[in-house]
């Protein structure tokens, strides 16, 4: 089975809080199940928020970050949001079912 | 009352029936000492300090006391109480005082979760606090020491209290704490400031305590706002130099420098958020303390945008 087709679940019903002082490229999270405060990359913010938003496989994430992507193809792409979504899962933002 | 009213024999008195009350600010604390070198201290540091009558409440109940047994006669050694609890292994006697500071900080870290305590000395002018995070070796004691001398308010050289309902900064102005160099730079820089005696082969090293300024003890009621994180960093010879540091990261020093971040849940990411939108923030690299004064000066002055 295809990777990007696997599904992506935030870790808890809440959904984090973010802060973003646009001086840096660094944005602060808390969440709020855990507790943990985190110091994530935009990109990794915005693909925790779209996932906690509703479940979403990487290939529906290329699609809704196309934008962010237009000049690399689809591979990279989905190599970058897998890799991504790899880290959240590691600190415990988000899991997935497997394939 | 004030400290300075007592005799020494009164406050070693007051000392041995735990009857001498200590206004810290937001804290009372009950002290009970049978080792006459902490009436001396006592007396020396805590000078401009009032004390409450015998009936008043206080938050803490702390007794440093000589452990009893053959060891007395050979190498006296002190322990600390909390509530009538030993809460730490002994110490030579001869680091009593320093014990009681120490021991008063954990009570204020471990316990007065009113406040979102972080790791950080705090001084204020003009109303406006800085803040000054930093591990241990960054020269945050010795800078705070410094500018305390040079007209700045001290609140407090080890833990700020941030009250996350008004957002304000409270602390204690308790004596500077300041180690092994420290205390001959501030000797040299600051000859009218008074000193408890070196205490050698402490954990931290050579130990030394500052009094607090007479001013900043009058005022310690007073909580400021806080409009700059400033991160210390001592770098022998080194020019100083004021950086705009990322207020991501100084966020999560803050909160990584913070005794309770962790059990105030989403009240404190709220509150150290609050923090930091109100600040400018920085890293400030510097070898002199002259210098260290003028970066400070220049902030307070508006001329580092």
């Amino acid at each position: 089975m295809d990777s990007s087709t696997r599904r992506w679940y935030p870790a808890s019903a809440s959904v984090s809080q973010y802060r973003d002082w646009g001086d840096d490229d660094l944005i602060v999270v808390y969440h709020k199940s855990s507790g943990d405060t985190h110091l994530l990359e935009p990109l990794a913010a915005v693909i925790l928020e779209m996932v906690e938003s509703a479940p979403c496989t990487s290939a529906m994430l290329a699609t809704e970050l196309h934008d962010v992507f237009q000049d690399d193809d689809q591979k990279v792409a989905l190599e970058v949001i897998e890799t991504t979504l790899i880290q959240l899962r590691g600190v415990g933002l988000v899991y997935n079912t497997p394939n | 009352m004030k400290i300075s009213e007592f005799t020494e024999a009164e406050l070693e008195s007051r000392l041995r029936c735990g009857a001498l009350l200590l206004n810290l600010g937001p804290f009372v604390a009950r002290l009970n000492s049978d080792v006459v070198s902490i009436a001396r201290d006592i007396a020396l540091m805590y000078a401009d300090f009032h004390t409450s009558p015998e009936n008043t409440f206080a938050d803490f109940h702390v007794k440093v006391a000589l452990d009893t047994g053959l060891r007395r006669w050979a190498k006296p050694q002190v322990r600390f109480y909390f509530d009538g609890r030993p809460s730490f292994i002994p110490l030579p006697a001869d680091q009593a005082f320093a014990m009681l500071e120490w021991g008063l900080n954990w009570c204020v870290a471990a316990h007065s979760h009113q406040y979102l305590i972080i790791h950080a000395a705090v001084i204020e002018r003009e109303g406006k606090a800085a803040i000054l995070p930093a591990p241990p070796g960054s020269g945050k004691s010795t800078l705070c020491a410094g500018l305390v001398n040079r007209g700045w308010r001290l609140l407090s050289d080890e833990l700020a209290l941030l009250d996350m309902d008004s957002d304000l900064i409270y602390g204690m102005c308790r004596p500077v704490n300041l180690k092994n160099v420290s205390v001959d730079v501030i000797k040299q820089f600051a000859p009218a400031a008074v000193f408890t005696a070196s205490v050698p082969d402490t954990t931290k090293g050579t130990i030394a305590l500052m009094r607090p300024p007479v001013d900043s003890v009058q005022r310690m009621n007073q909580p400021a706002c806080p409009a700059w994180v400033v991160l210390p960093k001592y770098t022998a010879g080194a020019s100083p130099q004021l950086e705009r540091h990322s207020r991501a990261r100084t966020f999560m020093l803050i909160a990584e420098q913070s005794f309770n971040y962790d059990i105030q849940g989403s009240r404190g990411f709220d509150a150290v958020g609050r923090l930091i939108d109100q600040s400018q923030c920085f890293q400030l690299t510097y070898s002199r303390l002259d210098d260290a004064e003028r970066v400070f000066d220049d902030l307070l002055a508006g001329r580092i945008e």
